[in-house]
């Protein structure tokens, strides 16, 4: 009886932990060698039931070492900010940002490119949050590869 | 213009593009922020290009981020490329990395065989030699190649520098320029397709050390065009918000 109890005990601890670090979108993609390669994504926040989205966060990595420096650009409207991983094939990502937009069945446009010409690949982190931070509803679409 | 001095600081602008038969609107970018002098000797590239029986065309001393032009007058047919590290700093041992456009043009620099501009990127160590062939054919529209013409950009990325980055975007197309501070060229232009109406243009950079100062002073250059290339009618742009706001 007291192994259920324990049992039942670290299930639910553990599905609590899972619900606080939320689930992380990654999203990969190759630039082609021409210097103006340039990806289009559109993202799309929405309440899933466990929130309103309130800021869509985002990170990039650039996978190939030796690469050029890959940037991601995420606009809602008027706004705009940017993020550079400078090192390709390390374990590290961009500054991370958060754009603040609060509003439900919002889209962002997300741009990735690169700084000199020359074949790149990168992992694109990004979730929508509430204003605590937990993750809300998230899709992605592919809208221009290069 | 001046960008703010953040990491992630990025300007955005609307141009409008209004007369209808506009079909690209055309970009370019510079950064001309002062450059602070460097004790240390870049690393450099040296590339010449040959063809038998021609005379060959070379460039020396072309540094990180720096690129230049070549035009070699010798027909269709295999062209030879070389490019190695003479003069470099060898006390940098990073490899260096650069990037090869070539273009087979007839006389009035209509693309031949191959019908589009190739791009070749590629890597070379201290002291090594980087030799390739690219080829030129004859087109059944354009006719013969009477010449290769090839733009050569060393594109190492030099860890301390900061580049300035400018988007393009229209609806579901984008398309990205960069500029390495520290010449005076613009950087490549490029040129977005979207039609007449509205595009956003984004000025960011690749700062990264929060202890110096990342504000980028720079200049845009833009037209609208049509499909023949020429002028439409171009609104000067419009500043809609700098991020991190003041």
């Amino acid at each position: 009886m007291k192994n259920v109890k324990t049992w039942r005990w670290l299930f639910v601890h553990a599905a609590i932990a899972y619900s606080s670090i939320g689930i992380a979108h990654d999203q990969g993609g190759t630039l082609n060698a021409g210097a103006s390669a340039t990806d289009v994504y559109q993202v799309s926040c929405f309440d899933d039931g466990g929130g309103k989205p309130y800021q869509l966060f985002f990170e990039i990595k650039s996978v190939i070492p030796a690469s050029p420096p890959v940037s991601a650009q995420v606009i809602n409207d008027d706004l705009a900010m940017s993020t550079t991983d400078r090192v390709g094939g390390d374990e590290n990502y961009s500054p991370e940002l958060q754009v603040v937009k609060p509003g439900n069945n919002d889209t962002y446009t997300i741009v990735i490119d690169k700084s000199a010409a020359g074949k790149a690949s990168y992992s694109l982190e990004y979730h929508c949050q509430d204003s605590h931070g937990n993750h809300t509803g998230t899709d992605i679409l592919p809208l221009q590869n290069q | 213009m001046t960008s703010k001095n953040a990491i992630g600081a990025t300007d955005l602008f609307r141009i409008n593009c209004g007369a209808p038969d506009t079909d690209h609107l055309n970009v370019k970018v510079i950064d001309t922020t002062p450059l602070p002098p460097s004790a240390i000797d870049p690393q450099l590239l040296h590339v010449n290009i040959t063809k038998k029986g021609y005379q060959p065309q070379e460039a020396f001393a072309i540094a990180p981020g720096e690129k230049t032009e070549l035009s070699v007058a010798a027909g269709k047919g295999s062209y030879k490329i070389s490019v190695d590290t003479s003069g470099t700093n060898l006390d940098i041992l990073t490899p260096q990395t650069f990037s090869v456009e070539y273009h087979c043009l007839n006389d009035a620099d209509q693309l031949t065989a191959p019908a589009v501009a190739r791009t070749l990127a590629k890597k070379i160590k201290n002291k090594k030699t980087s030799k390739f062939s690219v080829a030129c054919g004859k087109s059944k529209t354009t006719g013969e190649t009477t010449k290769l013409y090839v733009k050569f950009t060393n594109t190492t990325v030099d860890p301390a520098k900061v580049a300035l980055n400018a988007q393009v975007i229209k609806g579901s197309l984008a398309t990205n320029a960069t500029d390495q501070n520290g010449d005076d060229f613009y950087s490549d232009e490029v040129n977005l397709p979207g039609g007449s109406g509205d595009y956003t243009v984004l000025v960011d950079n690749t700062a990264f050390d929060k202890s110096q100062d990342n504000s980028r002073d720079y200049s845009l250059q833009y037209s609208c065009r049509n499909l023949q290339n020429s002028e439409t009618a171009t609104e000067t742009p419009l500043l809609i918000k700098q991020f991190p706001a003041p």
